[in-house]
């Protein structure tokens, strides 16, 4: 059979003529030979006017030799517009259509070979963030579990820290009732029932019977971080001075038998953690409210301390988490990308895009990063500052292959929903480069070439 | 502006004076005087009949006060075609009055006028096509007969004694003036029964004067320095059953009454005529919009007549039942600001279509339409940039949609300085256009009438050294206001001479990258000022030939469109007919261009409402008129976008626009059922559009009778095809494309079928329809008669064809029109009772001029009884152009009553060959 003008040579079986008749492509209608590009659409499915437009929906291949063959809407053909490159959509010469296809393979070629260019430096520059992304993730990882580790240890600390400045506040009250009674014993003795003072023996002692358990719960506590306590103590507690103060205590207190047995008690207690009982070694077993009352400040300000550390160590944690929040992309090529802020001035405005975060228009939120398209070309982010009397402001970032992060354009193509175009290297693939690849083949292929043009092509091929 | 927001004919000294209601009655003969025409006074001078007309007003203040003249002039000129004009001016004045005789084709032609001889009482003329008009003297009454052996009148001027004229006096010796100093004003002025004469009526003066040099108005002061100067008169039409014109505005096709509500009327207000941009206006409201058209049509079984009220100045009309010798009439009631009284009568006759052929004589016929104007048209405000526009451009060939024009909002300019472009968002316009061009496509752009204040801006500079700026009320300074570019002035285009300045800045070498696709699009010309009183310019600025801007506002759009118009021709020698679309007309607009109905909205009210507005606006001449698709404000669903396209595609403009804050919705921004189905509406505008170009060509033809078939509007109330048919009269959801497409789309939500009312006909003739785009193919043969129920999903056009009717089409899909021109058409012939039918198409570039002298074809199809097609080709168009020798690759005809056997051509000149196929 032979050419049947406007159809596709691979499918020129189909149009052959079955006893004086058409089978029309897609149904089982048939139409008398004759019909077929008789300028008449007959069969209802359209398919008898491959080479004129006179069916809707159908379509007329152009050769296009020395380029890439297409198929165009029929309703293109004999319009008085040139479509093919080779002209052959406007067969009844209605508008002169000079072949340029040669011309256009050759410019295609060319720009082929610079988009080509540019995909390899991308993918090359791609793998260099494909490495930073894996190094980043790893370090976001260690970095996690760090602080996870940390937190933990602080949180032990702090509560280790309550229960003893709990303790010691409660020894402070002890004593301080104790010097009541006392002041009270001298000025007043002989209206003060010894009842009384027993009274205040029981609630001394059921103050420190309280204390007790407290202690058994810092004993549990103990076992792991009793090292990591003294430390800590150390660190924290101006020594010399704590020391100095305390070695005082004897020479201060002259006691009666109470206080005889809270301190007893009180060094007992002391005695199971061994940074403060260093504070009180030497001295004779004898404590001082006013020494009692820097011990307490310092734990207090310790306390203060370790937890300002432990909130900003959860504030770390949870930034870094955010990061596992986040889609990467393939091989978390993209992670390397978060937090880059690019900025552009643009009619009038600048913006600001930090990648995978949000994007900003001067001082207008344009939308926080919400999600990718399903083949990460494009960023979406939504929910920036309401428009009046309109939507939030959404934006759309598309990503083409370069080798730098750079803002190509910003448009808003309706109110208040943005676009920018964007080239980096992360969207830059083998893929794409596979595709010009065979585009030139089918170029290259569809070329009838001396041999030297051939070989220059090839050359130009190779390049590819 | 809400309806609210509006001025109201109470809240305007002038048409409180002027107007009558149940609750502002007539004041004894005082203030409605009785006027009456001194005998003797009328004399047939060539072809104008004139007479004195004395007013019994300024006859007691000739007594009272001294100084007022009060003989008026009464000029009857006759019109060719049967209609006539009359103008009652002072005789001598110290001011002139504004003449909107522009808005008429100038020189409009005159007829003879045989003035009886004996004219003593009564004057009676006798004029072409056998019409009459009596002259009664007094009381002052004009009874015009359509026909002059009829012995009831169609128009009886003055029957409600409405008419009046208030005498321009100079300022110094003003009536009103003098009475300010002799009886001390006051607020509290009551007229009681039993007041003396000579207080009564010094209380009536004192009312009529009031506000009569100054009033403040919503805020806004209104100096009048020529005092009162109102105009009014009533029209009766013994014969009106219904009215219908007064465009433009969002109500009901069929007119309502407006004054009280003993008559049941809908409104309270009268209609309004004042050209403003109001902000998401109002459906079902009186009030006035961007356009003015004072046309009226009245309508009965056997009779049809009209009249254009010429004024151009703030106009308000009630309308209300009147009587003739017992049989119940309608009545309207003109009151305008300021102006000439002037009105042209259009005795009219048994059809619309006589009043309109009237209309058309004496206002023009509208210009040859460009054919790409015909095409589908996709707007925005606005894309963003070039790569904006092209994207656009380029998808519709990636959908395989045709769409011939692609609109530029004010976006598109520096800063909204118009002719200039946004170089960095439109970096290479001659490109841009280019490759809009490539496609067969035109681009447009817009430019307004306010100026950006800014002396680095060459359009600014130049018309400020030339004072081509409307200037304050002290003359002095030029008047600015805000609109799109800030502080602006307002060029005069009431002047000649500005509108001549104006129309060569269309000159490729004035206005950058203006080339040969590129058309333009003229908007805010009532004109919009932002802080202005009703959002307009202050009626006490000047014009430059000393008008001021009460006297000429209606016409200020009007006047735009004439430059612009004038403009584009001259930009391409005369060679290529001018497409310019604006938002303010006036009665005559329509030999300059297009229209639209301005900013509406996104709702199925505003979608049905369109149907009533473009009706009003075609039969008062406007027909390249249409409605934003989608709706210009807020954004529409899939499902109303759907069927706003399906509405749009069978009306004349078929534009999609929509507001900067609405979402995108090019026919590709929905779903793919979405774009398929908005994709299906606008084939269906090319399949017809044949038809349609046919249609508009008929109506623009000077030799329309004669040549074509049909010359009513393109689109068409149903009553103008069946106005013996009282069903049709109140009919605004279906309408006739030409004389033979009956069109009734869906216009509600979630509805799927619809109730059709498919005229029977009547006893001479019996009307049969085919429905052609039924899914089924027996449904496609005759339908029943009268009131039918259609399904109609989504994609279902419901456009039934009349039996005797032929119509042409072409069937393929191509990317604009001018990629249509080389393609074969197809005939669609059905049948009526008797088996015949007929047609016709028009066919020419489609651009040029060149038809003027033979580049055209005009085909005549006549489908005989024994089933025979005739082709009839207009002598006079035997020149070539591209497509002139294109064949016919179809014909389908409907309603045959046997299946025929065989089909042959018979022809001197080509061989065919046939293929033939029946259903």
């Amino acid at each position: 059979i032979s050419k049947v003008r406007g159809a596709d040579p691979q499918k020129l079986h189909l149009y052959e003529n079955k006893e004086g008749f058409f089978h029309c492509l897609n149904s089982s209608q048939k139409v008398p030979y004759s019909s077929l590009n008789d300028d008449f659409c007959d069969c209802d499915d359209g398919t008898d006017e491959p080479g004129t437009a006179a069916c809707d929906g159908s379509t007329f291949y152009c050769e296009n030799i020395g380029y890439v063959p297409v198929n165009i809407l029929s309703s293109q053909v004999n319009d008085g517009i040139c479509d093919c490159c080779d002209g052959s959509d406007e067969w009844l010469g209605y508008v002169d259509c000079p072949n340029r296809c040669v011309q256009n393979g050759k410019e295609r070629i060319e720009q082929m070979l610079a988009e080509v260019k540019i995909i390899k430096q991308g993918l090359k520059k791609r793998e260099e963030l494909k490495s930073l992304s894996s190094l980043r993730f790893s370090e976001l990882v260690n970095k996690t579990k760090l602080l996870q580790v940390s937190i933990h240890e602080a949180e032990v600390l702090e509560r280790k820290a309550k229960k003893e400045l709990h303790w010691l506040e409660h020894v402070l009250r002890v004593i301080e009732a104790r010097d009541i009674v006392a002041n009270a014993s001298v000025g007043n003795l002989s209206s003060h029932s010894s009842g009384d003072v027993v009274t205040t023996n029981e609630e001394s002692s059921n103050d420190l019977g309280r204390t007790h358990s407290l202690q058994n719960e810092d004993d549990e506590l103990n076992v792991n971080s009793e090292k990591t306590s003294d430390e800590v103590y150390k660190s924290t507690m101006r020594s010399d001075f704590v020391l100095e103060t305390c070695q005082n205590i004897s020479k201060v207190y002259t006691s009666s038998h109470m206080l005889l047995r809270l301190q007893k008690l009180f060094f007992d207690f002391l005695s199971k953690f061994p940074v403060l009982s260093n504070f009180f070694k030497g001295s004779q077993r004898k404590i001082d409210t006013e020494v009692l009352k820097l011990c307490i400040s310092n734990l207090k300000e310790h306390l203060e301390t370790l937890r300002s550390e432990l909130e900003k160590n959860r504030t770390e944690l949870e930034r870094v988490q955010q990061y596992f929040s986040s889609d990467y992309g393939p091989e978390n090529v993209f992670l390397a990308l978060r937090d880059i802020c690019l900025e552009v001035d643009s009619q009038g405005y600048h913006y600001k895009l930090c990648l995978l975060s949000h994007v900003t228009q001067d001082s207008i939120n344009l939308g926080k990063f919400s999600q990718w398209d399903s083949n990460y070309t494009k960023m979406i982010f939504s929910d920036g500052t309401p428009c009046w009397n309109g939507p939030a402001r959404s934006t759309v970032v598309n990503l083409l292959c370069g080798v730098n992060e750079t803002i190509l354009k910003v448009s808003e193509p309706s109110k208040c929903q943005y676009h920018f175009w964007m080239t980096t290297c992360a969207v830059c693939s083998v893929h794409e480069m596979k595709k010009l690849r065979d585009e030139a083949n089918i170029i290259l292929s569809n070329l009838n070439l001396t041999k030297g043009q051939k070989s220059n092509m090839a050359h130009k091929h190779d390049e590819l | 502006a809400k309806w609210a927001d509006l001025c109201k004919c109470e809240e305007l000294s002038f048409c409180r004076r002027n107007r009558v209601t149940d609750q502002t009655p007539l004041e004894g003969n005082l203030l409605f005087p009785e006027t009456r025409v001194r005998e003797g006074s009328v004399k047939a001078q060539q072809v104008k009949v004139k007479g004195v007309v004395g007013d019994s007003l300024y006859a007691i203040l000739e007594s009272r006060v001294g100084n007022v003249s009060t003989d008026l002039v009464l000029q009857v000129f006759p019109l060719t075609g049967g209609s006539f004009r009359i103008t009652i001016a002072e005789e001598q004045a110290p001011l002139l009055r504004f003449d909107a005789k522009d808005a008429l084709k100038e020189p409009f032609p005159l007829g003879h006028f045989d003035l009886s001889p004996y004219h003593d009482v009564e004057a009676t003329l006798l004029w072409n096509e056998g019409k009459k008009l009596i002259l009664k003297y007094v009381p002052f009454e004009l009874l015009v007969f359509s026909n002059n052996q009829s012995l009831y009148p169609d128009i009886v001027v003055n029957h409600h004694r409405l008419t009046k004229l208030e005498v321009l006096q100079n300022h110094s010796n003003h009536f009103c003036a003098a009475l300010e100093e002799t009886h001390l004003a006051n607020d509290n002025i009551s007229i009681v029964e039993n007041m003396s004469t000579n207080t009564k009526e010094d209380s009536l003066l004192q009312l009529y004067c009031q506000n009569a040099f100054e009033e403040t108005v919503h805020g806004h002061l209104d100096q009048k320095k020529r005092g009162l100067e109102a105009v009014s008169m009533d029209i009766m039409f013994p014969f009106g059953q219904h009215l219908y014109g007064l465009a433009e505005r969002a109500t009901d096709l069929s007119l309502s009454f407006t004054k009280d509500s003993l008559y049941g009327s809908v409104y309270s207000e009268p209609y309004r005529f004042y050209n403003l941009d109001v902000f998401e206006y109002e459906t079902q409201k009186p009030l006035g919009l961007y356009g003015s058209i004072p046309v009226l049509y009245t309508l009965e079984e056997k009779s049809t007549s009209g009249c254009l009220w010429l004024n151009a100045a703030e106009t308000f009309v009630d309308i209300f039942p009147s009587n003739w010798s017992q049989e119940s009439s309608l009545a309207s009631h003109f009151i305008s600001e300021t102006g000439l009284l002037d009105v042209v009568l259009f005795p009219g006759g048994k059809t619309p279509q006589d009043v309109f052929n009237q209309y058309l004589l004496v206002t023009g016929r509208p210009a040859m339409t460009q054919r790409f104007a015909l095409g589908y048209h996709q707007s925005r405000w606005n894309y963003r940039d070039q790569m904006d526009t092209l994207a656009v451009n380029q998808r519709f060939d990636q959908f395989n949609i045709p769409c011939d024009v692609i609109w530029l909002d004010i976006e598109h300019t520096n800063g909204k300085r118009y002719f200039t472009w946004d170089m960095e968002k439109f970096p290479d316009p001659s490109s841009l256009l280019k490759r809009i061009g490539d496609n067969g496509r035109k681009l447009v752009t817009i430019v307004d009438p306010h100026i950006k204040v800014d002396n680095d801006y060459f359009v600014y500079r130049e018309a400020k050294a030339n004072q081509f700026f409307i200037r304050k009320q002290n003359e002095e300074e030029e008047y600015s206001g805000w609109c799109w570019a800030g502080l602006s002035s307002y060029l005069d285009f009431v002047s000649k001479k500005v509108r001549n300045w104006w129309s060569t800045r269309f000159q490729f070498r004035y206005y950058p990258h203006f080339g040969d696709n590129l058309y333009t699009w003229i908007d805010m010309n009532e004109p919009t000022v932002f802080d202005g009183p009703e959002n307009t310019i202050p009626k006490s600025v000047i014009h430059l030939d000393g008008w001021e801007h009460r006297q000429v506002h209606n016409m200020y759009g009007f006047y735009m469109h004439k430059a612009t118009y004038d403009g584009l021709l001259q930009s391409r020698n005369f060679s290529d007919r001018p497409f310019v679309l604006s938002r303010s007309f006036f009665a005559g607009s329509h030999r300059y261009g297009a229209v639209w109905t301005g900013d509406n909205q996104a709702n199925w009210e505003h979608l049905r409402y369109s149907i009533p507005m473009i009706l009003s606006l075609q039969i008062s001449g406007m027909i390249l008129s249409g409605a934003d698709v989608g709706g210009f404000f807020f954004d529409p669903d899939p499902e109303l976008l759907i069927r706003w396209y399906e509405v749009a595609a069978f009306q004349p403009f078929f534009r999609a626009h929509a507001h900067e804050d609405t979402r995108r919705r090019e026919p590709w921004e929905f779903d793919a059922q979405t774009t398929t189905l908005i994709r299906k509406a606008i084939l269906r505008r090319y399949e017809l559009l044949p038809y349609w170009y046919t249609l508009f060509a008929a109506s623009s033809s000077v030799n329309c009778e004669a040549d074509f078939e049909t010359c009513g509007p393109p689109m068409r109330p149903m009553f103008w095809e069946f106005s013996y048919d009282k069903e049709t009269w109140k009919e605004q959801t279906e309408w006739m494309i030409g004389n033979a497409l009956l069109v009734a789309p869906i216009l509600e939500k979630d509805s799927l079928f619809r109730t059709v009312y498919l005229p029977p006909g009547n006893v001479s003739h019996q009307e049969q329809w085919f429905d052609l785009f039924s899914t089924d193919s027996k449904k496609r043969s005759i339908a029943q008669r009268g009131f039918v129920q259609v399904n109609a999903p989504l994609g279902r056009h419901i456009v039934f064809q009349r039996g005797g009717t032929i119509v042409p089409f072409r069937n393929r899909t191509r990317r604009s029109t001018v990629c249509m021109e080389r393609d074969p058409i197809g005939l669609r012939i059905a049948l009526d009772h008797d088996g015949k039918a007929k047609g016709l198409i028009y066919l020419d570039d489609g651009r040029s001029f060149l038809y003027e002298s033979g580049h055209f074809r005009l085909a005549k199809y006549l489908w005989n009884s024994t089933g025979t097609l005739q082709v009839m080709i207009h002598p006079l168009g035997n020149k070539p152009f591209v497509g002139s020798d294109i064949i016919i690759e179809q014909i389908v005809v409907y309603g045959m009553k046997q299946q025929p056997k065989r089909a042959y051509v018979s022809s001197q000149l080509n061989n065919a060959t046939l293929h033939f196929s029946s259903t």
